[in-house]
């Protein structure tokens, strides 16, 4: 797979894309400290004009300030760490939890299967984004919900974003195991008396890592933008924790400040397709039959 | 002509099948669907005897795996009775049921399908030793693991390998050597050698006699060729669309077969003395004739 994953050129580019990301995202305060630019929630009054409009790119904000004065640069670069890591968490969880239920459903079959299924017919027809915007908006309010337990933030987008994605990665998994259940190989274990677990995890599961990376790359660029689409509409990542898409958000109250959009509008036009294009060269390694 | 009725009480039995049915789709989904029924096994009854080998043999989609499947309880029977040592296997409850993987195993058709391929060889002897919790110690398992490698001839060092670094004959050793792993007291071998190189298929047959002697098994042997169960067999039970057409001793069976069908599988096995060519294309010409479907393996 590896193999033929370094012949593929567009895709080996966005590897190292997605290395640099990943980087700039775990060294978001060194970066800053390196360049001199001020903290992400360093609010710069001098920065806005007498207006209250913000000011484009200076010396002091190369790629200019937002409304209450930070710097626009140094918010992207943190917004990096924010979308990779609800991205990949919320990921991480989807796989978990999706490979969970699609072994269990596909090893026993039956009436398991049949109940599994169908509530995941009902999660993949949801209005998931829906549901996003309902409760984070609900639970903006006060305390938030189930007495504050639920507050708008950071947990409550990766776990919605995170149900969303299982029900495609369980799916997939439960098809995987149904055809790998008719191998001899776990008629053999279980004439040797492996428990179903043991068979799950141990004859199962390790049989389906390949698929499950390629269709977790998949997920992550997709999860990037449902991140980017709740912070938009302001039910996501809250201020003064900075992501891109409630920066996009924020722009689009201030058309003409064409910096304060262009540039996270860019970091996450980058991020998403890298992740995109590394996903794609991962399925044709995995996948040789299918090529382009 | 019920297979009960041969047996006298006398001889010892390990394993007793009576009437034993398995119909496919009768169960249907939960969305319904008119599934067509399929009666892979039609009320079949055989003896295994202690230390015997048994031959079950007939065409391909006859209903032999699935005999096998439910002796091994890896398929429930529809209807029907399976004695081992005098036990009912569909009564077992958990705390008898794992004796009795033990003292039961089988050798599957397929050795490309039949090892994981994710596991090395290792693991895969291994495995019984863990499930069972017998040879708890990692060296002591090792050590047990290699000399079944040893016993079914293959190369102890390689433990550490994974299935496709071997070769078909290979494999089916090492799918031979995991059935063995718990001393089973039967053995069950689906069609062990029909995915193998006509080349390869005599040593593994022989080692399958050599050890059902050497481990005084009791072996119950399936096939879909005469040729290769005449080699191996005691006593022979050909099966026909899911019942059992005939049974008899070995010598017997090929000396006079009484059924028609095991006539027609007499005749594809090849006949080495002059004249049997033309006879026989002149019986397959018959059979064409009447437009039975040829077996096929
Ligand atoms: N799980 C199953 N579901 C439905 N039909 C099956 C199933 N397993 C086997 N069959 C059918 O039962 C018949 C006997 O199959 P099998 O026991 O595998 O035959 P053999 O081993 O003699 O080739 C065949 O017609 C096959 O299609
Ligand atoms: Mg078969």
């Amino acid at each position: 797979m590896w193999a033929r994953l370094k012949r593929d050129r567009v895709a080996v580019v966005s590897l190292w894309v997605v290395v640099g990301l990943i980087a700039i995202a775990i060294l978001a305060p060194l970066i800053v400290k390196l360049f001199g630019l001020p903290a992400p929630d360093f609010q710069n009054s001098n920065a806005v004009d007498e207006f209250g409009q913000p000011t484009g790119p200076t010396g002091a904000n190369p790629l200019g300030v937002d409304q209450l004065g930070r710097d626009v640069a140094s918010r992207v670069i943190y917004g990096a760490r924010i979308s990779l890591s609800v991205a990949l968490l919320s990921t991480a969880l989807s796989v978990v939890f999706g490979t969970l239920v699609g072994v269990i459903a596909g090893y026993f079959r039956g009436w398991v299967d049949a109940i599994v299924s169908r509530m995941l017919d009902v999660l993949l027809a949801f209005p998931i984004l829906m549901l996003g915007i309902g409760l984070a908006s609900a639970c903006s309010i006060g305390n938030g919900c189930l007495g504050g337990l639920i507050t708008p933030g950071v947990p409550v987008v990766v776990l919605i974003i995170a149900i969303a994605g299982f029900p495609y990665i369980a799916r997939i998994v439960r098809g995987q195991v149904l055809s790998l259940r008719e191998k001899e190989f776990v008629l053999a274990a279980q004439s040797i008396g492996a428990s179903p677990w043991r068979i799950m995890l141990r004859h199962l599961v390790p049989n389906l890592v390949a698929p499950i990376i390629v269709y977790s790359t998949v997920l992550v660029p997709q999860n990037i933008l449902f991140e980017a689409a709740l912070s938009f509409l302001g039910v996501g990542v809250q201020d003064p924790t900075s992501s891109w898409g409630q920066m996009l958000g924020d722009a689009s109250k201030n058309p003409d400040q064409w910096w304060f959009m262009l540039f996270p509008g860019l970091a996450l036009l980058t991020t998403v397709l890298a992740f995109n294009l590394l996903g794609d060269g991962l399925q044709d390694a995995l996948n040789p039959r299918k090529r382009r | 002509m019920s297979a009960a009725d041969e047996q006298s009480p006398a001889r010892d039995a390990i394993l007793e099948v009576r009437d034993l049915r398995k119909t496919f789709g009768s169960g249907g989904g939960v969305l319904g669907g008119n599934h067509e029924q399929v009666h892979a096994v039609n009320g079949v009854s055989f003896d295994v005897l202690r230390g015997e080998t048994f031959g079950l043999v007939g065409e391909s989609g006859c209903g032999k795996s699935t005999t096998a499947r439910m002796i091994c309880r890896l398929e429930e029977p529809t209807s029907g009775e399976i004695r081992f040592e005098g036990t009912d296997v569909a009564k077992m409850g958990r705390k008898q049921l794992l004796p009795f993987r033990r003292d039961v195993q089988m050798v599957f058709q397929d050795p490309y399908s039949s090892l994981n391929p994710r596991h090395t060889v290792g693991s895969i002897i291994g495995e019984p030793f863990i499930v069972h919790g017998v040879a708890k110690d990692a060296k002591e398992r090792t050590k047990r693991v290699q000399d079944l490698m040893d016993l079914v001839g293959l190369n102890p060092e390689h433990y550490n390998r994974l299935p496709h670094e071997f070769s078909g004959g290979q494999r089916q050793r090492i799918g031979i050597a995991r059935a063995l792993a718990l001393e089973p007291k039967l053995l069950i071998a689906d069609e062990p050698v029909s995915a193998l190189d006509v080349s390869i298929q005599a040593q593994i047959l022989n080692l399958l006699r050599r050890l059902q002697r050497d481990l005084g098994l009791s072996l119950l042997f399936i096939a879909h060729d005469l040729s290769v169960v005449r080699y191996m067999c005691d006593r022979i039970a050909v099966m026909f669309a899911g019942e059992i057409v005939e049974m008899a001793d070995s010598a017997q069976l090929f000396a006079a077969p009484q059924h028609e069908y095991t006539q027609r599988l007499l005749d594809a096995v090849p006949i080495p003395e002059p004249g049997a060519r033309k006879r026989q294309r002149e019986q397959q010409a018959e059979i064409d004739g009447v437009g039975v479907a040829a077996a096929e393996g």
